[in-house]
């Protein structure tokens, strides 16, 4: 009985592991407004030189500034922008999910290392690429005239 | 009167700590068969990087320092060295 208590009673520790990184997409059927959100996406912060750099552990994007606020400022906008591009060039972001390397993971475990979780929710207005042919209509003849020549007569 | 530094060790100089200038890197990543363009609808400075499948977006800071040059290495495949051996 006792422990069933304990069991059931989480302890924040616990709690705060249950917190996973997230990512939705939504896409309206005109195929035009899209929706993203990337949820708790670890940011690690780690001294550069004279400034900052952010490198995420969920998503592997980075990005450089001079300050703390700074760093965070062009991870913020460059992922916007980058996931803004993924969704022009292939309409989706599943090539953008792919997690940080080993380095950026082993840095992180240390407890002295600074992690932000990172939350964001962008709206886009894509209007994806066409290639110039896409409007050509190809119509198949049933057999071919005799000669160039048979036209013109 | 000060004794004039060679150009080539004023280049080690300026890259001790690891960092090269922006144009230089973006010279270099195109060279090196990177696309370095403006990113069409975003703000000015914002560029996408892209080679083959692989693309980014980000705006360079003037001075690029050695974390970003080695995710650039390991992104797009171009040797860390290649950064630094440009000499003006």
């Amino acid at each position: 009985m006792t422990m069933q208590s304990k069991t059931s009673k989480p302890t924040k520790k616990r709690a705060r592991a249950q917190v996973t990184a997230t990512a939705v997409h939504a896409e309206h059927k005109d195929g035009i407004h899209h929706l993203v959100g990337l949820g708790n996406i670890r940011v690690l912060l780690v001294p550069d030189g004279d400034g900052w750099f952010a490198q995420g552990l969920e998503i592997d994007y980075a990005a450089q500034g001079d300050s703390l606020s700074s760093a965070k400022r062009e991870f913020e906008d460059g992922l916007t922008a980058t996931v803004h591009a993924h969704l022009k060039h292939n309409g989706h972001i599943q090539e953008l999910l792919k997690t940080a390397p080993n380095e950026a993971w082993d840095l992180a475990s240390d407890p002295s290392v600074k992690l932000k979780r990172y939350s964001q929710v962008t709206q886009h207005h894509i209007i994806r690429e066409k290639s110039n042919y896409e409007g050509i209509a190809y119509l198949i003849a049933a057999k071919s005239t005799e000669g160039p020549g048979d036209v013109c007569q | 009167m000060p004794r004039k530094v060679p150009r080539v060790l004023g280049t080690f100089a300026s890259n001790i700590e690891g960092a090269a200038d922006r144009d230089i890197v973006i010279q270099v990543l195109r060279d090196h068969g990177v696309s370095v363009v403006q990113q069409e609808d975003q703000a000015e400075g914002m560029l996408l990087i892209s080679k083959g499948e692989y693309f980014e977006a980000r705006r360079f800071p003037v001075v690029c320092r050695k974390k970003l040059l080695r995710r650039l290495e390991r992104k797009f495949g171009i040797p860390l060295s290649k950064f630094y051996g440009m000499i003006h």
